[in-house]
């Protein structure tokens, strides 16, 4: 993966976000280009935006002002039916509360997008389950969301996110509130899914999945630091991932 | 943009009516009140409409009671020399044959050279002072045209009528008055000084109770003992004709026919005035009550369910964003919502018609009245708590899906 064969996936051009809680960046403005197959951390202070920012690029929400292309297409055009489309195909989306609903089962909040995708009962069950085995939920599918431990909602969630194979991963904060091990559980199946080629932007502190990240955009009083584009492989060798020990 | 990420998220009918089922289940809370609701709104009205046709029932039967069973047909005099008996022969048989009809009879108020015919109980006794009595012939079925019920004895049958038979019967009052007793030995009375066996006493005649103070004989016997009937102003010879409940009219109206096709216009036929027009009156008033009791409890409890949707669809609003940021296009969030609000309006339609039923038979055994529920605003119920369900959700469907999925999200409550 290269920059020069693939265009970017993300293409952030001077956004201003809604968020009226959070502390506008220098300028008030962000611009930020996200290449295929990259895992990118977006840090900051809280209320620095880092939520509004994947509001905005999960397409939750609006840019206040600026232009979000995504795949090349002008988010700011799309009818309600392109925007759902991108959110329930390419987009896949892992909240910072999680947000499972608790009267149903593991299994049946994995399923949820498949619903929207179009897929049909056994074919719906047969991803879902391949997802939470992935996660390493497999025997957890049955139980009801109340009875996970805050690593196990986490690792739910993701599952979700993934069950319709996006493309793009937003997650906020993935990794919080968690033990260490599901952290690195976490961090370490947020770099599984770069290496394969999915983009996967994280809005975490989270030293684990900053040590597996190609690279860091800091969001706050100083501006977006947008990196030179490196490949998923490269980040292996970030020294936050040497920070962390954690080189193989 | 790739054609893949652009295809266009789905929502097929199956999954839609399983979420709504899951999300009924998991606030059953508000969903159980917006059900009693629909429950109320549709027992009201099927009750509503189940009681106007119970209380129709019942009016309809109360005044089918009052109906006319009875006809007289006479034959007035034209002013020309008359036959003495102006009724072809076998004319009372032919109305008898008619549909609608019970039983025809021709009578006659017996005459003895032109006076009345005198009562006594010895041969050569003398008429009971003040008591002159009539003496009615009577053709075969007058007695079960007029409703005759013999308490003692016997009614004088087809060999009387076949024999001149000298055979009579006695209103009970008749014979109060005359001191026969019965059963005792063979009673004899005397018909203008000519013996006549009495072979019962008449208990009741409802549709003739001046019956039950005469004395009536067979016809061919009065002709024997009396000669033909006379056309006296008023007194000739009649055919009574019992009738069914609502046949009146009719036979009323072929009757002459029956007798004479010739000369229908020779014969006149006595209706006692109907009742149908007060009863349609009251009917009607019954109707136009109950109708906007119906309505007006309709648009309540509506106006109930629309208060009850949009609670639940507020509750659902952080759910709802989270489709929407899985993928949900807004027409799939209004899809959920009506969809829900359609099936609790469904669930409650089929609660509410069986409260409603239920209802009429209470009521109705209350009242001591048929119960009558018209299959016709039974059947439609549950579609109409569907429908309901379907107008109330209109609004919070809306509402939900033009909400910022961003903006719903921060409501959700965590795990």
């Amino acid at each position: 993966m290269t920059t020069g064969l693939r265009p970017p996936v993300v293409e952030l051009e001077a956004i201003e976000l809604r968020q009226p809680r959070s502390t506008p960046s220098p300028g008030g403005r962000i611009d930020l280009t996200v290449w295929p197959g990259e895992l990118i951390t977006l840090a900051g202070t809280p209320r620095s935006g880092r939520s509004a920012l994947l509001s905005v690029l999960g397409l939750l929400d609006r840019p206040a002002a600026g232009r979000y292309l995504l795949n090349g297409a002008d988010t700011s055009r799309l009818k309600d039916k392109e925007a759902s489309a991108l959110r329930g195909r390419l987009i896949g989306l892992v909240f910072q509360r999680k947000m499972l609903l608790p009267s149903r089962s593991v299994l049946d909040n994995v399923m949820l997008p498949l619903r929207y995708a179009g897929q049909r009962g056994p074919r719906r069950l047969a991803i879902a389950l391949g997802c939470l085995e992935r996660a390493g939920l497999a025997d957890r599918a049955a139980l009801m969301t109340w009875q996970l431990s805050a690593g196990e909602l986490a690792l739910c969630a993701i599952a979700r996110a993934l069950v319709t194979s996006p493309g793009l991963l937003l997650c906020d904060e993935p990794a919080a509130g968690v033990e260490r091990e599901a952290a690195a559980r976490i961090g370490g199946l947020l770099a599984a899914l770069s290496r394969e080629g999915r983009t996967v932007i994280a809005a975490t502190d989270d030293q684990f999945t900053a040590a597996y990240s190609s690279r860091s955009v800091l969001l706050g009083r100083i501006a977006a630091i947008e990196a030179p584009a490196i490949t998923a492989a490269a980040a292996s060798t970030t020294p936050a991932r040497e920070a962390a020990g954690l080189n193989d | 943009m790739t054609n893949v990420a652009t295809r266009p998220t789905v929502l097929r009918a199956p999954d839609a009516l399983a979420e709504a089922g899951a999300a009924i289940t998991a606030r059953h809370g508000p969903a159980i009140f917006t059900s009693c609701c629909v429950m109320l709104a549709v027992a009201w009205f099927v009750a509503a409409l189940g009681l106007i046709s119970t209380a129709e029932g019942a009016v309809a039967k109360a005044f089918a009671a009052r109906l006319p069973t009875s006809l007289t047909i006479t034959a007035p005099a034209s002013g020309l020399p008359d036959p003495p008996f102006p009724f072809p022969a076998g004319a009372a048989a032919r109305l008898a044959a008619m549909p609608g009809v019970v039983a025809a009879g021709v009578w006659w108020p017996a005459r003895l050279d032109g006076g009345p015919v005198t009562v006594s109980t010895g041969p050569g006794s003398w008429p009971v002072a003040g008591l002159r009595p009539p003496v009615i012939a009577a053709g075969p079925g007058f007695l079960a045209a007029a409703g005759v019920k013999v308490g003692a004895g016997r009614a004088f049958d087809a060999w009387d009528h076949a024999h001149a038979a000298g055979t009579c019967l006695v209103g009970s009052a008749l014979a109060r008055r005359l001191g026969l007793a019965w059963p005792g030995r063979q009673q004899l009375i005397y018909l203008g000084g000519l013996a006549c066996t009495v072979t019962g006493i008449v208990a009741s005649a409802p549709a003739r109770p001046a019956l039950l103070g005469s004395v009536m004989l067979p016809a061919s016997a009065a002709t024997a003992f009396f000669g033909p009937p006379g056309r006296p102003a008023g007194g000739g010879p009649a055919i009574v004709v019992r009738v069914r409940p609502g046949a009146a009219a009719t036979v009323a109206r072929l009757a002459p026919y029956e007798i004479s096709a010739a000369a229908p216009r020779q014969f006149r036929v006595a209706v006692p005035p109907s009742p149908v027009q007060l009863d349609r009156q009251v009917s009607g008033a019954l109707h136009g009550l109950f109708a906007i009791a119906c309505w007006a409890g309709a648009v309540f409890c509506l106006i109930g369910i629309s208060g009850f949707s949009y609670f639940i669809a507020a509750q659902r609003l952080p759910e709802l964003s989270l489709r929407r940021a899985l993928g949900a296009r807004r027409r799939h969030i209004a899809v959920h919502v009506l969809t829900e609000s359609a099936l609790l309006g469904l669930l409650g339609g089929l609660a509410g018609a069986g409260l409603g039923v239920a209802v009429i038979v209470l009521a109705a055994q209350a009242m001591g009245w048929t119960p009558v529920a018209n299959p016709v605003t039974l059947w439609p119920a549950p579609l109409a708590g569907a429908c309901a369900g379907l107008v109330a959700g209109i609004v919070p469907a809306a509402r939900a899906a033009w909400i910022r999925p961003a903006r719903g999200l921060t409501k959700f409550a965590p795990l």
